[in-house]
């Protein structure tokens, strides 16, 4: 039985709704680890976590934002005339709405220069609980999910924030792998009654903050990433060697050697495994194409920073997806792109940066969901 | 036929309208966009047939934007109205030494009251949160998130 009393989605979005902040998690490449290990002290019964990302170009719209604030600026700093004729300070200059301008300018420039991605952060959560387990409607849930780790990722201007919704329409949008592409609106708004935007707009270097694999000490501490038959000997022989001395590409285990072959394949990073759309893509209306990864590959050592600077070449012009699952204790990751030659390339692309790794197809409602939701195929 | 000024008077609808217009003054579209949720059982089913997937669904779900509390509230919007109306005609013919200014403007005024209440009802259950001020840095937290107004777009 579905419990909808126990079943939340969510979407992360700025808090403030400065469309031109940029949020960062420090320290890099722990993001996506960390995460993991918020998901297992919480310990859901499900939890399914999107992040759908695009190459887009929102130029001509920040620079509009620009000129606007630029205006404001130029506005408040001229004196206005009292009754007397006498000119006097315009109330403006006292506001932090002004004395912010320069900075959020400098964000906008900023975003104008790199490559623009698009990132929509969106999911669901069933809570664990003796009510749901025993499927007697428990009351309804008022606070919030909360992740440290999303509220932790902030610049000068904003930070993260989880917005939660009980409306199952969401669940659409999950499985169909759809996110919010077009966010004129928030631009027009935003000196207004503005709102936050759904997507978040990114340079291509910030991408590889949010969407990597798992690296780094913290990855002796998940026990969730753990395969179902786990074995000790297989572990240490597969995984714990990847990695280890000065860079990925040392030692010799088979992962460090094929990806010295997969890194020769593609000798210059601006030889981009993106697969060139035929027509413009605005959002996927069709399938998305996913796999999962069949075992997580536990790299001790984090990527050095040409290997990591390399995950700005992550987005395409279609939608690409990076989804953590947690079900009963156990993580699952997939990726998904929303044309198949193109999620031939993402998969090259990460085995080029983190080396090899196997993949196996999974249908838009994963197994492990149908089992969460108790689904059964109608037809 | 009904004077178009009795219907002012003696009828919550026009300062209804006077409250929207205030009130969501940043974002007059919203009656056109509105912004909640639809987080009852039937929607549930809707969902899973959109995915072609069956469930067993509880028979009552948290329910938003009820129609049976829509016409409740409509209802008792009716009655203060009703109230208001005959507790005004009744008051002004025993006060004939008002002036006729507030012989017309203090029914008005009182009709505020029901249409502030059903205002509130619709705010909260069907037009969403009201927008917030321009040129604020921060913004109230938590909120109904704006992803909402972006569900089935390409439906």
């Amino acid at each position: 039985m579905i419990d909808p009393y126990h079943t939340l989605f969510f979407n992360v979005a700025l808090k403030n709704g400065h469309i031109m902040s940029r949020p960062r998690y420090e320290p890099e490449q722990e993001f996506i680890g960390n995460l993991t290990h918020e998901l297992e002290q919480k310990d859901p019964d499900f939890a399914w976590i999107q992040f759908i990302f695009q190459q887009v170009d929102y130029s001509r719209q920040l620079m509009m934002l620009k000129n606007e604030l630029l205006s404001y600026k130029k506005f408040a700093e001229m004196p206005e005339v009292n009754g007397q004729g006498e000119p006097r300070r315009r109330k403006e200059l006292d506001s932090e709405w002004y004395r912010t301008v320069e900075l959020r300018c400098k964000k906008i420039d900023e975003l104008m220069s790199s490559h623009q991605v698009l990132l929509g952060i969106q999911g669901m959560w069933v809570e664990k609980g003796e009510e749901a387990t025993q499927g007697i409607p428990g009351p309804l849930r008022s606070a919030p999910i909360e992740f440290s780790i999303f509220e932790s990722c902030r610049d000068e201007l904003d930070s993260l924030a989880i917005f939660t919704y009980r409306d199952p329409r969401v669940l659409l949008e999950l499985v169909h792998r759809r996110f919010v592409t077009d966010i004129s609106w928030y631009f027009r708004k935003y000196s207004g009654s503005r709102m936050e935007s759904p997507s978040l707009i990114l340079s291509a270097e910030d991408l590889g903050n949010y969407v990597h694999l798992l690296v780094g000490n913290i990855t002796d501490h998940l026990a969730s990433l753990l395969p179902p038959s786990f074995d000790e000997e297989e572990h240490n022989k597969e995984f714990t060697t990847f990695g280890v001395g000065s860079g990925l590409n040392s030692g010799d285990s088979p992962y460090a050697t094929r990806r010295k072959e997969n890194q020769s394949s593609i000798p210059d990073p601006l030889l981009l495994p993106v697969v060139e759309p035929q027509v413009e893509i605005k959002t996927s209306k069709g399938n998305f194409y996913l796999s999962r990864m069949k075992t997580i590959p536990q790299i001790h050592q984090k990527l050095d920073t040409e290997a990591f600077s390399r995950l700005k070449h992550l987005p395409s012009p279609y939608p690409r997806s990076f989804e953590l699952l947690y079900n009963k204790g156990r993580t699952s990751l997939l990726i998904g792109s929303a044309d198949e030659r193109d999620l031939e390339a993402y998969k090259r692309f990460l085995v080029s940066i983190y080396g090899g790794f196997e993949f196996v197809e999974e249908s838009e409602i994963s197994s492990c969901m149908r089992i969460i939701l108790r689904l059964e195929q109608s037809s | 036929m009904l004077e178009p000024i009795l219907i002012v008077m003696y009828s919550p609808i026009l300062q209804f309208f006077i409250i929207y217009l205030a009130a969501y003054r940043q974002e007059l579209s919203r009656f056109l966009m509105p912004f909640h949720e639809h987080a009852s059982t039937n929607e549930w089913r809707k969902v899973l047939k959109a995915l072609g997937v069956e469930a067993i669904l509880p028979e009552k779900g948290p329910e938003y934007g009820c129609d049976k509390r829509l016409i409740l509230t409509f209802a008792i919007t009716v009655i203060l109205s009703v109230t208001i109306t005959l507790t005004m005609v009744f008051a002004l013919q025993k006060a004939l030494q008002l002036p006729p200014l507030f012989r017309v403007a203090l029914p008005i005024l009182f009709q505020f009251i029901p249409a502030s209440y059903f205002f509130a009802f619709i705010c909260k259950w069907y037009l969403g949160p009201l927008p917030n001020q321009p040129k604020r840095m921060l913004l109230s937290y938590p909120r109904l998130g704006s992803r909402i107004r972006h569900l089935m777009e390409d439906d």
